[in-house]
């Protein structure tokens, strides 16, 4: 076992320790004693992600052997849904895996426990988390409601040799929307009508956050209001129009079968040769892609917008000009400060619930609320 | 790595309105499916998202 995975062991095992006490009624009394009781625990992934989260709790349970977990893994599409639903009920998992782009519905000391206390008395340890990390987890009121223990961040998935087979490379990491659009043009030349050069994103929040940001807006203002532009979001509709048309991306009835899951996706699946995906989702896909096309090598690529060409293309009027002309190009560069904003990027995490019950709406005091516990975890 | 190391210094932090990633999540794609199923135009598609997500932020 590496260091690196011995400490997010370590970390999962804070995190379930804590859920122990905040949510099972045959508890010990403090940190440190014999444990017992039973925990439900719930997160989404592949299957890639659930084998290493149960060997993570068969590991806590043989440490722990009055410690009984239930385990509840999802889909990620429909287990927000269900979370909302359970919230609202008071029904909720002790343990439930978040993300904090999600997180601010729950970041509310009436419904999720903050955990400062718990980190200045040393019953949290977060001494391996960076700072700037672990405050990624306090809500708008600057309280910490969850300790990260991994990030991610959306990045393009590109399946390495179809395109090297097709005569071109790989993207390099310093393409704009100029490129994106260019190279998936030109890779769809080199393809027959089986395989496609790139997954339709239209619908996809995470490239539409790099199409926002590379833009020099962004997704939601201080104040809650919508961040950007009818414009910015009717060019990006229109991105994603033309080369659907052009038969660059899946047509509609294909985008609409795909659905969320992983392993149907068709990146996964060789159909199509881009798309865009959680970093952290490679080996997810990869295996699936071991199956579906044997001997595809999938590898990830910036997105477009991320490259400090695209800071070059603000300084160069002439390739400005071009980025304007074609009305895909940013504004300001959508340079690297943005590449790992935590929103539609950032981890999931583990949330814990305390005692408690309500009723069809969720507990607005402090007593009495399911109060959720973040510890962040790397991605779906 | 070697970028996440580069821009973490960097990283600023992103915050939501309570429900608005997913009210945004899910107007974008049901939007742009009308669209591509060519049911409205991408300007009506617009409208409707930014209509949609701003009501239920302020709810």
């Amino acid at each position: 076992m590496t260091k690196r995975t011995t400490n997010r062991l370590n970390r999962m095992s804070v995190a379930l320790i804590v859920s122990v006490l905040t949510c099972s009624t045959a508890v010990a009394p403090a940190l440190g004693n014999e444990l017992s009781g039973n925990i439900s625990f719930s997160w989404w992934g592949s299957t890639s992600r659930n084998d290493k989260i149960e060997k993570i709790v068969k590991m806590f349970e043989a440490e722990n052997p009055n410690v009984s977990i239930s385990g509840e893994p999802g889909d990620f599409g429909s287990y927000w849904d269900k979370l909302t639903v359970r919230s609202a009920s008071g029904n909720q998992p002790c343990a439930i895996t978040m993300q904090s782009r999600l997180a601010p519905q729950y970041s509310d000391p009436a419904l999720l426990l903050p955990l400062d206390d718990l980190v200045a008395s040393g019953d949290l340890d977060v001494s391996g988390i960076d700072q700037a990390i672990l405050d990624g987890g306090r809500g708008a009121d600057g309280n910490l409601y969850f300790i990260p223990h991994g990030i991610f961040y959306n990045t393009i998935i590109a399946n390495k040799t179809a395109i090297e087979a097709t005569g071109m490379t790989l993207p390099t990491a310093d393409w704009n929307w100029v490129d994106f659009d260019e190279y998936t043009r030109e890779l769809s030349t080199h393809l027959d009508g089986g395989t496609l050069a790139v997954a339709n994103n239209g619908r996809d929040i995470a490239l539409f956050s790099a199409w926002v940001y590379g833009r020099g807006e962004k997704l939601f203002n201080a104040d809650g209001s919508i961040g950007f532009s009818k414009e910015t979001l009717v060019d990006y509709f229109d991105l994603w129009e033309r080369l659907r048309q052009d038969g660059i991306t899946e047509p509609a009835d294909q985008m609409a079968e795909v659905g969320t899951t992983l392993e149907t996706s068709l990146i996964a699946q060789g159909k199509v040769l881009i798309d865009t995906k959680a970093a952290n989702q490679l080996d997810a896909i990869q295996r699936v892609l071991d199956v579906a096309v044997p001997g595809d090598q999938a590898r990830f690529v910036d997105k477009p917008g991320w490259s400090r060409r695209v800071r070059r293309c603000h300084r160069n009027q002439r390739f400005g000009d071009r980025c304007k002309l074609q009305g895909i190009g940013s504004r300001r560069h959508g340079g690297l400060d943005q590449l790992f904003h935590p929103g539609p990027g950032s981890g999931p995490s583990v949330c814990f619930r305390q005692r408690g019950r309500y009723g069809s709406q969720p507990p607005r005091g402090p007593d009495g609320g399911s109060q959720i516990l973040h510890l962040g975890s790397a991605n779906r | 790595m070697t970028i996440l190391g580069d821009v973490s210094p960097h990283a600023k932090t992103e915050l939501f309105p309570a429900g608005g990633r997913t009210a945004l999540s899910s107007a974008l794609m049901s939007n742009y499916e009308a669209v591509a199923f060519g049911q409205i135009s991408t300007s009506e598609a617009a409208d409707r998202l930014i209509s949609q997500v701003e009501q239920t932020v302020q709810d």
